[in-house]
């Protein structure tokens, strides 16, 4: 095998043509900014409506004035535009190749398609359900949901004059937690009836008013002499006679109203494709079934995968300024990856020694970011891969190793810490030290003075899921007493599992030092983030105080 | 033919700011980062970690690297302790900015390290929040006059020229990018908490600063790990009093994080939440929630006043969810949780560069409501300076904006 620390950098060329997958508003406007970059866009979606599916995207500001206008807009750009091509009914099946080089492919209708593109976008948009069996109602003339309310505002138009001097009671956040986007949608509907004469009831639990305008359309709605009654659970609801009774604690009694009509709030689900989707991409789904792990290293639109982006909708139940951010963000990334089409690689960033390699497919498996494929062999793709050496530490032939930490480097800068603190006459710590989070604690923990360990060592590795076991054993065996893992925060792995894959080895470790008849305190896994400075000391601090009460390893050269 | 490099000017150097110089750097264009404080970061690098067992999603790590990669990158200028002075159009943008002294020299920055501890005035010497801060250590230039009086009790070994004068600088940029921020809200401006006179009560920042200096969440008077902690919700946001009719957005995610990661680390704690409606805290806000209820106590209804008891602990009167009974209760400790306001930057700034300021005196992203994200031609904005936002609301709309600004200089080429 032809390894070298520093691999040759070379220009290769890359498909400029990008798969974006929904046409909700994400959709739509993703494919906008990117066919005005020049980039091509194929912009498919299972429904047959596209573009225009109208299913779900009038819960975002469906009652502003200038929505329909500028849905049909957006429509029109998308539908003429000469870079974008529309496939309706369209999904995808399989994405095989890499960042820059894709090639998915999708069945329209009844006949497979094949398309090579650069990256892929996810903007499936999300599913409406109403809640009336929650609240124990069945629709009806005089039960809406606040879909059916919706399109009823909007034919009959925004006549203020019309007479409709019914009494209006919204039932919204007791059968879910609920969310800015189903608050914003009660509160212009509130305004739009109140405007009209009704009188209305809004019966909610906590007022999701956490985004920019809903406080004031709140006391707006207030002032115009809408009422809200704040309840802790749902108020009893007669499916008979339409009466809802709740406690007012001001009056210390039970109130009854029996409104004209009630308006149950809707549910906003993630696309019930979206699980299928993220097995087909390798991706790590998040809460709730929406496209995007809960991981702040993805922020704000990037996956588990390079290349493969999740936007508004997709990821979460956004609002629409954050579906115009997260439309723009993509198109950043887009520009970022791609660039003009050309793009500056490194030859590897972890190669496969293919005599040692017994094709196992443990490194496929094990990858977080889907990076690597196999012909005859694995292979590594540098576009895709994040050098975070899950694979290579996994590999049961030791047949992978990762730029900048081979094997025999990382070992090499142990035995050469080792020397160094060969001096101190303290315990002898060797602290594996995740580059995200533990190395920049350490550093941290230098600049502000914190105390450590004077026989600490700190070895920096480009995630704890690096450390191998053979690491532990070569510290434990060249001089050291202690040894320290240290990763960073579940969930808040770069790369999904490194982490994990870290305590399990420690576990193991641990196990084996207690068979080989040493304290299996001396071995330590920890997790901490980049700015606790504090808590690395006090952990190191502590593990050098057991260190001393056990006294010098027994297996110290 | 050779083509000039664009330039273009980010005012703020906090997380917006941050990962806007981050992105357009990888863009073939000049990036000159101008901050008014000593310290890249902005207020966010301020924040701790509110970790449980598993990460809880706050990023205030997401700073530090957004920090560090800018602080790295050779690509972007910095300039600490400036301001922007003026801003003449002239076909491109001519920038005059204005720098206080820095003491940026290895000897000055020693000088400062050592006398930082023990300085005598008040915060006289500034550390930054964070390793990547460079310069560490920095003079308080509000405080220059105390300082210079008492040079030889706070520079025993001298080193520091404490008459080192301002400097300004002009530039050419094509395009300005404001992410000036927000001001965090003053308790003070609710006399009726007496929030300087007591010591126990503190807001949610001054808790992230204790964290940080200590490590712990601790009670000002005796520094004890306090054992029951009260958080008040909402302290300078809906409130109509103030004219402050606006959600914060951060503070239920900054105070429920914060009150797990206190039980965390002090499982005897008992923590209650005062508040009017919980808001949604990051994707999985219904799992979370779940979670908190579990180990929270939670009261709808604000506190009526609080004062302080013996040993410092503070008597909370507030009445309970029935709003009939009148109930007082001693904490060690009570967290205000202060919103986000207007930077009393936004109105300079706005004239100066055009952009209009809503209701609430926030920077408008969108004038004339279209999105086209900038406010002259030119010049655009992004971050808690168009109202409140969450670090990762920040960082997406910083992309946004800098999708606009390549857009826009795209087109001048």
């Amino acid at each position: 095998m032809n390894y070298q620390e520093t691999p040759r950098l070379s220009k290769q060329d890359v498909n400029t043509s990008i798969l974006t997958l929904g046409t909700g508003w994400t959709g739509l406007q993703t494919a906008a900014l990117l066919a005005d970059l020049g980039y091509q866009v194929v912009l498919a979606d299972e429904d047959g409506q596209v573009p225009g599916n109208r299913s779900s995207v009038h819960v975002f500001e469906g009652l502003a004035e200038d929505f329909d206008a500028s849905l049909d807009k957006s429509i029109e750009f998308v539908r003429s535009h000469e870079k974008i091509e529309v496939l309706p009914e369209t999904r995808l099946v399989a994405l095989q190749g890499m960042p820059g080089r894709f090639s998915a492919v999708l069945r329209s209708g009844g006949t497979p398609l094949e398309r090579e593109v650069g990256s892929v976008v996810l903007a499936t948009d999300i599913a409406v359900k109403p809640l009336f069996a929650e609240y124990g109602l069945e629709p009806s003339e005089h039960v809406l949901s606040q879909s059916q309310l919706e399109s009823k505002l909007k034919e009959a138009g925004r006549d203020t004059t019309a007479p409709h001097e019914a009494t209006v009671a919204f039932l919204v956040g007791l059968a879910q937690e609920g969310n800015p986007v189903t608050m914003r949608r009660v509160m212009r509907s509130v305004e739009a009836l109140e405007d009209r004469g009704c009188r209305v009831f809004v019966y909610v639990d906590n007022l999701k008013v956490a985004a920019n305008g809903l406080e004031r359309l709140y006391r707006s709605n207030r002032d115009k002499g809408a009422i809200y009654f704040k309840l802790r659970e749902s108020p009893k609801i007669s499916a008979e006679d339409l009466s809802i009774t709740s406690y007012d604690p001001v009056l210390g009694k039970d109130v009854q109203l029996r409104p004209d009509t009630i308006v149950v709030e809707e549910a906003l689900l993630a696309n019930s494709n979206n699980t299928e989707l993220a097995d087909i991409l390798r991706l790590d789904l998040g809460p709730w079934s929406f496209l995007q792990e809960d991981n702040v290293h993805r922020l704000p639109v990037q996956s588990n995968r390079e290349g493969v982006f999740v936007a508004g909708e997709a990821r979460d139940i956004p609002e629409m300024a954050e579906i115009w951010n997260d439309a723009a963000n993509v198109a950043l990334q887009v520009r970022e990856l791609l660039g003009q089409g050309q793009i500056l690689l490194p030859e590897y960033k972890g190669l496969i020694d293919k005599e040692k390699c017994c094709f196992c497919l443990t490194c496929y498996r094990c990858c977080p970011h889907g990076a690597i494929s196999w012909d005859d062999k694995p292979f590594i793709s540098p576009a895709a891969c994040q050098a975070c050496g899950i694979c290579a530490s996994e590999c049961p032939q030791d047949a992978i190793q990762i730029v900048e930490y081979s094997d025999e480097t990382v070992k090499s800068k142990i035995r050469t810490a080792l020397k160094e603190a060969g001096a101190v006459k303290e315990p002898t710590i060797v602290a594996f030290c995740c580059e995200n989070s533990a190395q920049e604690a350490w550093s941290m923990a230098q600049s502000f003075s914190r105390p450590l360990p004077p026989g600490l060592q700190t070895i920096k590795v480009p995630c704890a899921g690096k450390v191998d076991i053979d690491y532990i054993y070569t510290a434990l065996t060249q001089g050291a007493d202690g040894v320290a893992v240290l990763s960073c925060h579940s969930a808040n792995c770069r790369s999904v599992r490194g982490n994990t894959f870290a305590s399990w080895r420690v576990d193991l470790a641990q196990k084996m030092l207690q068979q080989a008849g040493l304290d299996q305190e001396r071995l330590l896994f920890h997790t901490l983030a980049s700015n606790m400075d504090h808590d690395l000391s006090a952990t190191l601090l502590t593990l050098e105080k057991q260190l001393k009460a056990l006294g010098p390893s027994p297996v110290k050269p | 033919m050779t083509r000039q490099r664009q330039a273009v000017l980010i005012i703020g150097g906090g997380i917006a700011g941050l990962t806007a110089a981050s992105h357009l750097a990888r863009q073939d264009v000049d990036v000159i980062l101008v901050e008014k404080g000593s310290f890249l970061g902005g207020q966010a690098i301020t924040y701790t970690c509110k970790a449980t067992e598993q990460c809880v999603k706050c990023d205030a790590c997401t700073v530090e690297k957004m920090l560090k990669q800018v602080s790295q990158n050779p690509d972007i200028t910095v300039f600490l302790a400036s301001e922007l002075e003026s801003l003449q159009c002239n076909g491109r943008f001519e920038a005059t900015i204005r720098s206080r002294p820095l003491f940026n020299a290895p000897a000055e920055q020693e000088a400062l390290a050592s006398a930082y501890a023990a300085c005598p005035v008040p915060e006289g010497i500034l550390r930054g929040y964070s390793k990547n801060n460079d310069p560490l250590y920095a003079v308080n230039t509000d405080k220059l006059g105390e300082l210079s009086e008492r040079s030889g009790e706070c520079f025993p070994n001298g080193g520091i020229d404490l008459d080192k004068e301002e400097s300004t600088t002009t530039l050419q940029v094509d395009a300005v990018l404001v992410a000036s921020g927000f001001k965090p809200f003053n308790p003070e401006e609710r006399p009726t908490l007496y929030y300087a006179q007591q010591e126990n009560l503190v807001s949610g920042l001054d808790l992230e600063r204790t964290k940080k200096r200590f490590g712990r969440y601790l009670r000002p008077s005796d520094l004890s790990v306090p054992k029951k902690v009260a958080f008040i919700q909402c302290v300078g946001s809906r409130n109509e009093d103030l004219g402050n009719l606006w959600c914060s957005q951060v503070c239920c995610p900054y105070a429920l994080r914060m009150a797990q990661s206190i039980k965390h680390e002090s499982p005897d704690t008992e923590v209650t939440v005062f508040y009017m409606d919980i808001q949604n805290i990051g994707k999985d806000s219904p799992g979370f929630y779940e979670t908190c209820r579990e180990s929270l106590r939670f009261v709808r209804n604000m506190p009526v006043d609080i004062y302080t008891a013996e040993d410092s602990a503070l008597l909370v009167s507030h009445l309970d969810e029935t709003e009939t009974k009148l109930t007082k209760e001693l904490f060690d400790l009570v967290v205000l949780s202060v919103g986000i306001t207007p930077n009393p930057d936004n109105a300079q700034l706005s004239s100066m560069l055009g952009l209009p300021l809503d209701n609430d005196g926030f920077l408008s992203p969108w004038p004339n409501g279209s999105e086209e994200g900038r406010g002259g031609d030119g010049v655009f904005v992004a971050g808690t300076a168009t109202g409140p936002k969450s670090i990762a609301a920040s960082m997406a709309q910083a992309g946004q904006a800098v999708h606009k600004v390549l857009k826009y200089l795209g087109e001048r080429r």
